[in-house]
C-alpha cells in the first residue's frame, strides 16, 4: 500500500507534497477517519467546480475532493449535468468546516459560494459517502465532510496562483500562506483569493469576488490547543436567467439572458445592467478548543457564529407595463396564440405584429430582447404623484412616484452555536464517537428598495389588494405605517425573523477485527422554530406581527455499517440508516411574508436507507460497486413564484411528498500500464415520488385560500432536474517527466423536468374530457434529451531545486467538441392554462458550450 | 516582514471587492416637445369621422377626472379643459390619477370614436405625457340629465342632482362573472341615463343605494345613448326620499340590509352561499318561485348530510343606535331547526365554517315557523342586534341536514333596521 501511495506521489508531484505536508499534519491531528475509501489515492484536478453558480444543490466541489472512486469522477464530470449524488438533494449532506456546521438550518442547504475561492483550504477535507460513522455529528445518507483550517493540519508554506478562464467569472488570483507550528507552539494560516469578470460566460452576468481566511492556532501543550479562525467571501454577480424555448430559437442563442439591459451613461455610452444580482457575505467565525484528554480520548470543542447577509435584487413596479422582455405577451407565440379570439382587422393586425416582433427578436434588437433601462428612469421622473394620508399624522407628500424600481430581497443570518465532539479509544478494538451541537438560530428576512431609478419615493402598498377590495387598510404592507413612503435603502413589504433552535446528542460506537469494521449510532434531537413578525400586514392583521406560537419537533436515528473484508483486497459491506427530521422551516409556513399561518399537517419526515457495497483493491484495479434504497417519507415541499396576474407571490404547498431513491454505482480505476490509467464511472438511478401528496395554494396578498387539500397525482413521478443515468469513461497518461494529460467522455441519460404538482390533480383536467387531444400534454412528464461532453485536462510541474520549491501549469477544457445543445434542466412553470399548456412553457438551460481553465502556481 | 506584506496584499485585494458593486449614471430625461398648444375643442373640431392621424406637433394641456384605480376604468382616463373633455385611451394601464394637470403631445396620435364618442388613441404616458402639477381637482358641472349635450357635453365630469335607481336590489354588476353592468339612472321627470360599471371595480358587488340625491361621474355617450360612469363610489350620494316620497323600492327607511330575492339572485348584494355534504346540490341554497331563498336536503326519498350557509353581505352599523334584524321564514318535514348566526368579524369571502367568531341567535329569534304540515310564511318579529353594532357586521343562516332526515327551509325579506 505505501508503495502504491509512492508511485501516485511519484505521478502527480503536486500531490507528493500533500502527501508529505498532509502525513505531517496528520500525525498531530487525532481527527482522521480511518476509512477504506481514505486510503485511495486521489486525483485532484486544478480546475474545480466549488465556484459554480448553481447555489444549492450543487454539492460537485465536494464529491471532487473526494477520494472515493466513483464520487471523484462523478463530482469533475457529472457536475456540468447538475448530477446529484443518489439523486439526493444537498440538505442530506453534512458539512464541516473547521469544527462550525455550515448547513442552513432553514432549509439544510450547503451553499459553496459562500466559501467559495478559499480552494486552497477546502481542497482535502475528510470526506465519507452514503451512510457511515462520521466523527463531527450523527450524518446523513448523502455525505459526511470536514474541512480542517488548522495550521498543524494544513500543507505549510506558500502557495500563489493565478487562472484564466471563461466561465462565470474570466481571472482567478489567489494566496495562501501556512506557517505551520513554530517552536512556541504557534501557527497561522491566511488565504485570500479574488475572482472577477466584467461579463462571464453568458451575457449580461458579471462576477466580482473575494475571499479571505485567517486562522491561528496556540498549541499549549500536548494536551491543550486552542484555535480562532475567520472566514467569508464577499461576492457579488449578475445572474444568469433561463427563459422559454422561444427565446432560444429566436435569438439563435441558448444562453440568452432576459436579466439585463443597456443603460445611458451620461457620458452617452450605453453599459450593460442585470436587474439580479446577488450580494453575499456570511463571515464564519469559530474559537475551537482542541483537548487530548488521554491517550484514548480526544476531544474538540467549538464556539461558532455566523453572520452577514444574503441579498438578491430584482424589478418591481407599479401602475406599469411588466419591464421583463421576455413577458409571455411581448413574444411572437402570443400573437399566434390570440388569434382565436379576434376577428377582422385585429388579425391582420396581429399578423403585422407578430412578423415585426419576430424580426426584432431575430436581429437581436435589445430594444426587444432586453430591458430598457431608460424608458423605466424616464416613467419614474415623469411620474409626479402626490401620496395623501401617509401615517397617523395623515400629511402629505408629492413627488415623483417610482413606477419602477429595483428591490433587494435580503436575509440576513445571526447564528450562534456550541458544539463538542470526541472519541473515545475503548479498546483495542472499539471506540465511541460522540458529541452534541447546540444551535441558536435567527435570520433577518426583509426587501428594501436598492434603487428607486430616477423617482423620489415608492408608497408601501399592496397594489393589487387596492384595487380587489374597497378597504384601503387592507391594501397596507404595514398597519403601524399608513402608506408609508419608503426611499432607498428603507424596509418595505415584508419584514420578519425566522428562529430556529436545535439541539442534538450523537454517540456512534465502533468495533474493529481484522476481518469486520463496524459501526451503530444513535442520536436525538429537538428542533424549535418560530416566526416573529415585524409587519403588521393589512391582509392579515391578526397573524403578522409579533412571535408565533413555536413549533416543536423531537426526532432520533439509529444508523449501523458492517464491512467484511473477503480478502484484503476484496471488501464487502452493507450500511443502513433509520431516522427522522425534523421538518425544514423554509417549507413550514404558508406565506412566511405576510403571516405565521403553519402549513397544514406539518409533520417530521422520515428518512430509510441501505446501502450494498463490493469494493476491489488490486495493483491495477480499484473498483467499488454498490447498489443503494432510499425513502424520505412524509417531506414538506414549497415554492413560491410571481403570479403576473394576482401581481403577487403564489405559495404552494405540498405536504405528505414521499420519495424513492434506488440505484447503483460503479466506478473503476485501473493502471493498464505504469503510465496509462483508465477511469470509469456509472450509475443508474430510479428516483420517484411515491405517494399522492396533499396541496394547500395561497397567495400573499389576499386570505383567501386557493386550495386547500387538493390531491397531486404525483405517485410514480420521476423527480426533476437531473440525471437519472449517468456515465463517463476516462483515460489519463502519466507521463515519467512530470506531466500529464486526460480525456473523459460522458453521457447523461434520463433528465426530467420536475413535475409542476397542479397539473397533476383532478381541478387541472377537469373541464377536459378522456378524449380530449392535449390531456396528456397537460399531465405526461417532461423528458430531456440525452446528453454528452467530452472534457480534456493536462498539465506539468517543475521543481526548483534550488529553493525547493514548484510552478505547475494545469489546463481543462470542459466540453470540448461545444455542444450547446444539452439541456440540462429547466422547469414547468407553475403558472400555467390548461386549455392552452403552450402559453406558459417550460423554460430550459443549457450546459455552457466548451470552456477552459487555465492556472499556473507556484509552491514555495 | 515579507508575511505582513503578503497579508496585507490579501486583504486589500479582498476589501477591494467589498466595495464592488457597479455602479451606473441616470440616463438622460426624454424631452417631450410641446409645438403648438391647442384646446380640447380645437382638437376635437378636427375629428373627421373616421380615424384621423394627427401629423401636426400639437400639444393639449388639461386636468384628469378619472383614474383607475378602483377597477371600474380599465387602460382609459378622461381629460378636461376649459373648453371640452376627451377620453384618452391608454397603451398601457397605469400613471394618470384624478387631479393631474398634464400636457400630452398629440403628433402622431390617432383620433377616433366609438358609438360617436371621440377618443385619442394608444397615449404611451412614459413617452408622450408631461406631468405639471397633482390635485388640480376639476369641479363637476352640475346638470340636469336633459341638458345634457351628446356632442358638447360628452367625456366631461357631470354632477346630476335629484336623481334615483330604477331598478332596486340589483348591484352595480356582476362582479362573478365580471360582465359589465348597467342601471338605469332616472330624475322624478323620468329621463334617463345608463350608469355603466364594469365588473372588475371594487363596488361591483354593492346593491344600488335606493334614495335619491346626486351622483357624479363621467358622461359617455354610445350613439344617442346618455351613459354615465362613476369614478369613486362615495360620488354617489343618494340618501333623500324618492321621487315618489318612498325611501326605497319596497324597504322601509333607512335600511341597512334589504334582501328580498325579487331580483332571482341568491347572490346580489354580496350575499354568499357555501355548501358541503355528500350529494352535489343537494341543501344549496336556491331560488324558489324567482323570489323566495330555499334549501332543502331531500331528494328521490333520500336525505342527504350537508351543510350550507346562506352569508349576508358585511353591513355598516356603525352609525346605528338600535338596530335590529327582521325576517319572513317557512318550514316543513322533520329535521334540524334552520340557524342563525351574526359575526364582526367576517372577512367577508371565506368559508364562515373555518372563519369569523360567530355568535348563534337561533333561539333569539321570536317565531321560528313550527312544522306544520303545510307551507305559510311567518315574520320571525324584531331580533334586537344592538349590541353587534360594528363597521362590519354579517348575518348568516346555517342549514344542516343529515342522512337520516332534514327540513325544507324557505327564507325571505330579509332586513336590518331601525
Amino acid at each position: 500500500m505505501i508503495l502504491n501511495y509512492f508511485k501516485s506521489c511519484f505521478i502527480f508531484p503536486f500531490i507528493l507534497i500533500f502527501c508529505f505536508s498532509g502525513f505531517k499534519g496528520q500525525t498531530d491531528s487525532s481527527f482522521v477517519i480511518d476509512t477504506v475509501k481514505n486510503i485511495i489515492p486521489v486525483f485532484t484536478t486544478t480546475v474545480d467546480l466549488l465556484d459554480n453558480e448553481l447555489q444549492s444543490q450543487d454539492i460537485s466541489g465536494l464529491l471532487q475532493s473526494s477520494r472515493d472512486v466513483y464520487v471523484n469522477q462523478a463530482g469533475f464530470n457529472f457536475s456540468a449535468a447538475r448530477y446529484r449524488l443518489r439523486g439526493y438533494s444537498s440538505e442530506n449532506t453534512r458539512l464541516f468546516i473547521n469544527g462550525i456546521p455550515v448547513n442552513d438550518p432553514e432549509n439544510g442547504w450547503t451553499i459553496w459560494s459562500y466559501w467559495g475561492g478559499l480552494n486552497d483550504v477546502t481542497r482535502y477535507p475528510e470526506t465519507s459517502f452514503g451512510i457511515n460513522n462520521s466523527a463531527a455529528n450523527f450524518g446523513s445518507i448523502g455525505a459526511y465532510s470536514y474541512m480542517s483550517a488548522l495550521p498543524s493540519v494544513k500543507r505549510t508554506g506558500s502557495r500563489v496562483s493565478y487562472a484564466s478562464t471563461n466561465r462565470s467569472y474570466r481571472n482567478r488570483a489567489m494566496y495562501t500562506y501556512n506557517s505551520g507550528l513554530n517552536n512556541n507552539g504557534w501557527g497561522f494560516l491566511i488565504s485570500g483569493s479574488s475572482r472577477w469578470s466584467d461579463e462571464g460566460y453568458v451575457p449580461g452576468s458579471y462576477y466580482s469576488s473575494g475571499s479571505y481566511l485567517l486562522s491561528i492556532e496556540k498549541k499549549f501543550n500536548e494536551k491543550h490547543t486552542l484555535n480562532l479562525m475567520a472566514f467569508g467571501a464577499p461576492t457579488v454577480q449578475g445572474r444568469q436567467g433561463i427563459a422559454v424555448q422561444e427565446t432560444y430559437d429566436l435569438t439563435g442563442d441558448p444562453f440568452y439572458n432576459p436579466y439585463w439591459g443597456y443603460q445611458t451613461q451620461s457620458d452617452g455610452s450605453l453599459k450593460k445592467r442585470n436587474a439580479r444580482s446577488r450580494d453575499n457575505h456570511k463571515p464564519y467565525m469559530t474559537l475551537g478548543h482542541y483537548w487530548k484528554v488521554s491517550e484514548k480520548l480526544n476531544i474538540q470543542s467549538n464556539f461558532y457564529a455566523i453572520t452577514g447577509k444574503t441579498s438578491n435584487t430584482n424589478l418591481n413596479w407599479v401602475d406599469a407595463n411588466d419591464p421583463r422582455p421576455d413577458y409571455y405577451k411581448y413574444l411572437p407565440s402570443y400573437f399566434v396564440n390570440d388569434q382565436g379570439t379576434l376577428s377582422g382587422n385585429q388579425i391582420i393586425e396581429n399578423q403585422e405584429q407578430y412578423i415585426n416582433i419576430s424580426q426584432q427578436w431575430q436581429q437581436n434588437n435589445p430594444d426587444y430582447t432586453q430591458l430598457n433601462w431608460d424608458l423605466m428612469y424616464n416613467a419614474n421622473y415623469n411620474n409626479l404623484y402626490t401620496q395623501n394620508n401617509i401615517g397617523n399624522i395623515d400629511s402629505s407628500f408629492t413627488g415623483r412616484r417610482s413606477k419602477y424600481i429595483v428591490e433587494e430581497y435580503r436575509l440576513d443570518p445571526r447564528h450562534y452555536g456550541f458544539n463538542t465532539f470526541g472519541k473515545l479509544d475503548i479498546n483495542e478494538n472499539s471506540s465511541l464517537n460522540f458529541g452534541i451541537n447546540i444551535s441558536n438560530y435567527t435570520s433577518r428576512n426583509y426587501r428594501k428598495i436598492n434603487d428607486l431609478l430616477g423617482g423620489d419615493f415608492w408608497v408601501d402598498i399592496d397594489q393589487f389588494a387596492l384595487r380587489d377590495f374597497n378597504d384601503a387598510a387592507l391594501a397596507q404592507n404595514d398597519l403601524q405605517n399608513i402608506n408609508n413612503i419608503v426611499g432607498n435603502g428603507d424596509i418595505f413589504g415584508y419584514n420578519y425573523d425566522i428562529h430556529v433552535n436545535k439541539n442534538e446528542l450523537f454517540g456512534t460506537y465502533s468495533y474493529n477485527k481484522k476481518r469486520i469494521e463496524s459501526f451503530i449510532g444513535l442520536n436525538a434531537s429537538t428542533t424549535t422554530f418560530w416566526r416573529d413578525g415585524k409587519m403588521q400586514n393589512g391582509r392579515f392583521p391578526e397573524s403578522s406581527l409579533g412571535s408565533s406560537e413555536k413549533q416543536n419537533f423531537y426526532n432520533y436515528g439509529v444508523k449501523f455499517g458492517l464491512l467484511y473484508k473477503i480478502t484484503g483486497r476484496h471488501l464487502l459491506s452493507f450500511n443502513g440508516m433509520y431516522k427522522t427530521e425534523a421538518p425544514y422551516v423554509r417549507n413550514a409556513y404558508v406565506s412566511p411574508r405576510t403571516r405565521d399561518q403553519l402549513v397544514p399537517n406539518l409533520s417530521s419526515t422520515e428518512i430509510i436507507s441501505g446501502d450494498l457495497n463490493y469494493n476491489i483493491r488490486l495493483p491495477f484495479l480499484k473498483a467499488r460497486l454498490t447498489g443503494f434504497y432510499t425513502q424520505i417519507n412524509d417531506q414538506t415541499w414549497a415554492r413560491s413564484f410571481y403570479h403576473d396576474e394576482y401581481r403577487t407571490f403564489v405559495n404552494y404547498m405540498m405536504t405528505n411528498v414521499d420519495q424513492i431513491f434506488m440505484g447503483i454505482e460503479l466506478g473503476f480505476e485501473s493502471n493498464i500500464t505504469s503510465t496509462v490509467q483508465l477511469t470509469g464511472a456509472f450509475t443508474i438511478g430510479d428516483y420517484l415520488y411515491n405517494s399522492r401528496p396533499v396541496a394547500t395554494i395561497t397567495r400573499d396578498n389576499s386570505q383567501e385560500l386557493i386550495a386547500l387539500d387538493k390531491v397531486v397525482y404525483l405517485q410514480n413521478f420521476k423527480i426533476g432536474g437531473m440525471p437519472q443515468q449517468a456515465s463517463s469513461l476516462g483515460l489519463k497518461y502519466n507521463a515519467p517527466k512530470y506531466w500529464y494529460a486526460g480525456v473523459n467522455f460522458n453521457y447523461f441519460r434520463d433528465i426530467y423536468l420536475s413535475p409542476n404538482p397542479d397539473r397533476r390533480t383532478a381541478e387541472a383536467i377537469s373541464a377536459y374530457g378522456a378524449e380530449y387531444p392535449y390531456r396528456d400534454e397537460i399531465i405526461n412528464q417532461t423528458k430531456l434529451s440525452d446528453g454528452n461532453a467530452v472534457n480534456l485536462f493536462c498539465g506539468k510541474s517543475w521543481k526548483i531545486y534550488k529553493n525547493d520549491s514548484y510552478i505547475r501549469l494545469g489546463l481543462n477544457v470542459n466540453n470540448l467538441l461545444d455542444n450547446t445543445s444539452f439541456k440540462t434542466g429547466g422547469f414547468e412553470q407553475l403558472r400555467y392554462d390548461a386549455s392552452d399548456i403552450q402559453r406558459f412553457p417550460n423554460k430550459y438551460g443549457y450546459m455552457y458550450g466548451r470552456t477552459y481553465f487555465l492556472m499556473l502556481s507556484y509552491l514555495f | 516582514m515579507k508575511k505582513i506584506q503578503n497579508l496585507l496584499l490579501v486583504l486589500s485585494i479582498t476589501l477591494f471587492y467589498f466595495s464592488c458593486n457597479k455602479q451606473y449614471d441616470d440616463p438622460p430625461v426624454n424631452q417631450v416637445p410641446i409645438g403648438d398648444i391647442i384646446l380640447i375643442s380645437d382638437l376635437k373640431d378636427m375629428f373627421t369621422g373616421s380615424l384621423t392621424l394627427i401629423d401636426s406637433n400639437y400639444s393639449i394641456f388639461g386636468v384628469i377626472t378619472s383614474e383607475e384605480t378602483n377597477g371600474n376604468f380599465y387602460k382609459e382616463v378622461y381629460m378636461q379643459d376649459l373648453s371640452g373633455a376627451i377620453k384618452l385611451k391608454l397603451k398601457s394601464s397605469g400613471g394618470l390619477y384624478i387631479g393631474d394637470s398634464i400636457r400630452i403631445n398629440i403628433q402622431n396620435v390617432s383620433m377616433s370614436e366609438y358609438g360617436d364618442l371621440i377618443q385619442l388613441e394608444n397615449i404611451d404616458v412614459d413617452q408622450q405625457v408631461v406631468k405639471i402639477a397633482t390635485e388640480k381637482f376639476v369641479e363637476p358641472y352640475e346638470s340636469t340629465i336633459n341638458q345634457l349635450s351628446l356632442s358638447e357635453d360628452q367625456s366631461r365630469l357631470v354632477k346630476l342632482n335629484d336623481v334615483e335607481f330604477t331598478e332596486l336590489g340589483m348591484t352595480y354588476a356582476d362582479a362573478i362573472n365580471l360582465n359589465t353592468g348597467s342601471r338605469i339612472l332616472s330624475d322624478c321627470n323620468g329621463n334617463t341615463v345608463s350608469v355603466r360599471t364594469s365588473g372588475y371595480a371594487n363596488f361591483a358587488s354593492d346593491t344600488l343605494p335606493t334614495g335619491k340625491g346626486s351622483v357624479t361621474g363621467i358622461f359617455t355617450i354610445y350613439n344617442s345613448e346618455k351613459q354615465f360612469v362613476i369614478r369613486d363610489i362615495n360620488e354617489v350620494q343618494l340618501d333623500s326620499s324618492r321621487c315618489n316620497g318612498s325611501s326605497g323600492g319596497g324597504g322601509s327607511g333607512g335600511d341597512y340590509l334589504y334582501k328580498d330575492f325579487d331580483d332571482g339572485s341568491l347572490t346580489s348584494g354580496g350575499w354568499k352561499t357555501f355548501w358541503s355534504g355528500t350529494n352535489p346540490n343537494l341543501g344549496e341554497w336556491e331560488i324558489l318561485f324567482g323570489n323566495i331563498a330555499k334549501a332543502s336536503n331531500y331528494s328521490n326519498f333520500n336525505n342527504y348530510a350537508c351543510e350550507s350557509w346562506l352569508v349576508s353581505p358585511n353591513i355598516d352599523l356603525s352609525n346605528a343606535t338600535a338596530p335590529y334584524l327582521i325576517f319572513d321564514n317557512d318550514t316543513r318535514y322533520n329535521g334540524p331547526q334552520l340557524e342563525l348566526y351574526i359575526s364582526s368579524n367576517y372577512d367577508g369571502f371565506s368559508n364562515p365554517d373555518v372563519q369569523g367568531n360567530w355568535f348563534e341567535l337561533t333561539s333569539f329569534v321570536p317565531n321560528w315557523d313550527p312544522d306544520s304540515n303545510d307551507w305559510g310564511f311567518v315574520s320571525s318579529g324584531n331580533i334586537d342586534i344592538t349590541q353587534f353594532i360594528s363597521s362590519s357586521v354579517t348575518i348568516a343562516y346555517k342549514y344542516v341536514g343529515t342522512s337520516s332526515n332534514g327540513a325544507t327551509w324557505e327564507v325571505d325579506n330579509i332586513i336590518i333596521t331601525e
